[in-house]
Order: C-alpha cells, then structure tokens, then sequence
C-alpha cells in the first residue's frame, strides 16, 4: 500500500485540479465564436457585414485563430451579440470593420465590450 | 575484516532513489492526468483548437482522443511499480513527439496560440518546450533512480 501511496495522492490531486478549474471558468461568461465563410471572398465588405450568410456560428468558447493579420477567421461574442443565445445563428447589434490588404480583407475592430476578434494567415 | 559489511545494500540509498522514483512518476502522473481529464472534458474545444492547426487539421479528430488516451495509460503504467520503468520510457517518447510539433510550429507559424489543455495553456510556445525538456530530464532521472533502487538491493558480495 505504502509505494501506490505516492500516485494515489497524485490522482486525488489531478482529480481535485481539474474539479476546481473547471468550477473557476463556468463562473466565467460564455463566448459566443462565429467563423467567417471560407466560401466567401475575403472582401471588406464581405467581412463586415454581419449576416450569417458571411458569419457562421461555430459554438460557445471555442479558441481563437492564428491572429495573423492577413484575412478575417473568428469574432467571440457574449450572448448580448447573438440573435437567440439558446440557439445561436448569427452576430446581433455588433460591428465590424475591416481593413483590405491585397486580396484578402482582416477584421481590425468589432464594437461591443468584451467582444474579441482573430484572423489568419492567407 | 567484515566484507558483508562493505557491500550490503545500504538501505538508506535504496530508500532515496525509491523515493526519488515515485516522487517524479507522481509528479508526472499529475501531469498526463490533469491534462487528459481536462482534454476529455472540454473534448469539443480541444478538437477544434486541432482543426486550426495545419499541421493536424486532417487527423484532428483522431488525435483529440487518443492523446488523453495515451496520457491515461501512460498514467497508469506509471502507478503500477513494475510497469513504472515503461511508463517513464513512454513519458519521454510522447514529450519528444509534442516537442518536436511545437517546434516545427514555432518555426513555420510562430504566431498560434497555444493548443495545450488543462495547467500549461497559459505558456507560451517557448515556455511549453521547455517544460516539456525539464519533465523529458525529470523522467531520465527517474529511469535512472529506478535503475539504481532495483540494483541497490540485489548487489552481491564478492566471492
């Protein structure tokens, strides 16, 4: 018993760990991710428009991209942003603005507190 | 002249490299627990920050299970004193095989955020390599510790 003592603390300790990181980021408010269409052309106008024929909803909490500023990829939104929080399928009273560089057009701003943005590269 | 004396297993050194090798396997049990717990937990979000990788994109979906996977069983290898030796070589092959991804990473897209779940996601690239390099060390050393704990004890005396 005495030699598994050592592991058997390790496993109550991981255990433990994750129970209480998980406990902390529930607390934290959900993120709302929309991924630009890769169907569409990258075209500032395309970028900042809003309609889920452009921004396609993808799920709550998800990571951003690579955050290379080359073409538009994610915004995160709280739940004020979206048009239906219990079923999310598009971006509501938010605005994005985007900067054309070349042939691919990046996300430089959204409005809204707490409201995030990634792009990627092309 | 008491030769029985000169080449007994000294206790106290058998007992130090013991201990050394289940404080390092606990430490590293910790660790493929902890993370592969969070993994399987946050299942989705981990799957998807693999999609985003180019160099994992087309396999995200295998590799989202089988590295908690592998972390689990590397754990439990890593518990069980007779398969510890195993588990610390397992420890080594997976680190080096992650090191290795987060360095060509580092060289080809050194601007994505990190992949990493659970305790590490918020190092950065370079702060994950090298701690991956000091649990790489810690688990040699413990190869070597239990090395030298199962030698201690079965040295014979000269004849």
């Amino acid at each position: 018993m005495k030699k598994y003592l050592f592991g058997i603390l390790a496993v109550v300790v991981a255990f433990t760990g994750v129970a209480f990181k998980e406990a902390k980021s529930s607390k934290r408010a959900d993120m709302y991710v929309f991924e630009f269409k890769s169907s569409q052309p990258y075209t500032q106008g395309n970028v900042q428009n809003t309609s889920n024929a452009y921004w396609e909803y993808k799920g709550l909490n998800l990571s951003g991209c690579a955050n290379i500023n080359q073409k538009a990829c994610r915004v995160l939104v709280s739940a004020d942003y979206v048009d239906d929080p219990d079923s999310p399928t598009q971006l509501s009273g938010v605005s994005i603005t985007a900067t054309q560089s070349g042939t691919t057009a990046h996300v430089t701003g959204i409005s809204g507190g707490g409201n995030l943005y990634s792009n990627q590269a092309d | 002249m008491d030769i029985h004396k000169t080449y007994r297993p000294s206790l106290t050194e058998r007992t130090n490299w013991t201990l050394t090798v289940e404080a390092i396997a606990a430490g590293l049990m910790f660790l493929f627990l902890f993370t592969s717990i969070d993994k399987l937990y946050n299942y989705r979000q981990f799957r998807d920050a693999l999609s985003k990788s180019p160099v994992l994109a087309n396999v995200a979906g295998l590799v989202a299970w089988s590295v908690p996977v592998a972390e689990i069983l590397i754990a439990t290898a890593l518990f069980i004193p007779t398969m510890r030796k195993t588990g610390l070589k397992a420890t080594i092959l997976l680190l080096a095989v992650f090191t290795i991804y987060l360095s060509y990473m580092m060289a080809f897209a050194p601007k994505l955020p990190c992949m990493c779940a659970g305790l590490l996601e918020s190092l950065s690239w370079k702060s994950h390599i090298i701690f991956n390099a000091v649990m790489i060390v810690l688990a040699i050393i413990g190869i070597v510790a239990s090395g030298k704990s199962s030698s201690a004890g079965s040295r014979a005396p000269p004849t």
